[in-house]
């Protein structure tokens, strides 16, 4: 008969788990053209995505671009930042 | 001015006048954060914007340090590229300077550096930066002219790189 083994979840195990987002924020010098230019560059969008997540950005303030786990997010942040782009990163809700 | 495509390698801005050709050298001056904390804070924001102090703490440890040295990469590549511009000789009221292609992303981000650094030491807003170029002719007034002319040619070294 095989052993069972009881794994107990701990609660940093639980909240590495949680999805996170990575937040792109709005602001008043980025060009436009530059936005769309990181996002191709960073997160392979196609173009007509890239500019739908720059407008978002320009329009509502902010814009979520990527979701998932903290340790991918942590890195595209960092790769957003290398771009100088305001961008943060937040457990989803 | 405009900047031109003399061949696959290579483009050209001109002509540039000698004010134009100090504002590129004031590039690398712009984008020294220790002299403003709010030059500081928006070249490398907080990864959580204050809501986990202890990431935000460890990112200065360990991303602000990489971060320092890529953005002086592209600072130097420029800082290269004028060195010796506009040339001693012939001497002339307006020249023209040639760039590599391959040099175009670190004018890119370089020239955002300094947009960034400029914005933030003089705090604009996005009605400073919608609104008319003001003729003052203090220094804020150079400061917005500034950035639009740094926003000038991002926008036409992005299009060369769009077309390549």
């Amino acid at each position: 008969m095989p052993e069972t083994i009881v794994v107990e979840k701990t609660e940093s195990e639980t909240s590495l788990d949680v999805p996170w987002n990575v937040v792109v924020h709005n602001d008043p010098v980025n060009l436009m053209s530059y936005v769309s230019r990181v996002f191709i560059k960073v997160f392979g969008f196609t173009k007509e995505k890239a500019q739908k997540h720059m407008l978002e950005v320009h329009q509502m303030g902010r814009s979520i671009v990527w979701t998932g786990q903290r340790e991918r997010a942590e890195a595209y942040v960092q790769q957003l930042h290398g771009y100088l782009l305001l961008a943060t990163l937040e457990k989803r809700e | 001015m405009k900047v031109t495509r003399l061949d696959e390698q290579t483009i050209a801005i001109g002509p540039l006048d000698l004010f134009c050709t100090e504002l590129l050298h004031q590039i690398h001056l712009c984008v020294n954060p220790d002299e403003n904390p709010a030059v500081h804070d928006r070249l490398f924001p907080k990864p959580t914007a204050g809501a986990d102090a202890e990431l935000d703490s460890e990112w200065c440890d360990y991303v602000e340090p990489e971060l320092v040295e890529l953005f002086a990469t592209s600072i130097d590549v420029i800082q290269k590229d004028i060195a010796e511009f506009p040339p001693a000789r012939p001497a002339a009221d307006h020249h023209t300077l040639h760039l590599s292609v391959r040099h175009l992303d670190a004018w890119v981000h370089g020239l955002n550096q300094a947009r960034l650094a400029i914005a933030a030491d003089h705090n604009f807003t996005e009605s400073d930066m919608d609104g008319p170029i003001p003729t003052d002719g203090d220094a804020r007034a150079l400061a917005i002219f500034q950035v639009h002319f740094y926003g000038w040619l991002q926008e036409c070294f992005l299009r060369e790189l769009r077309d390549e």
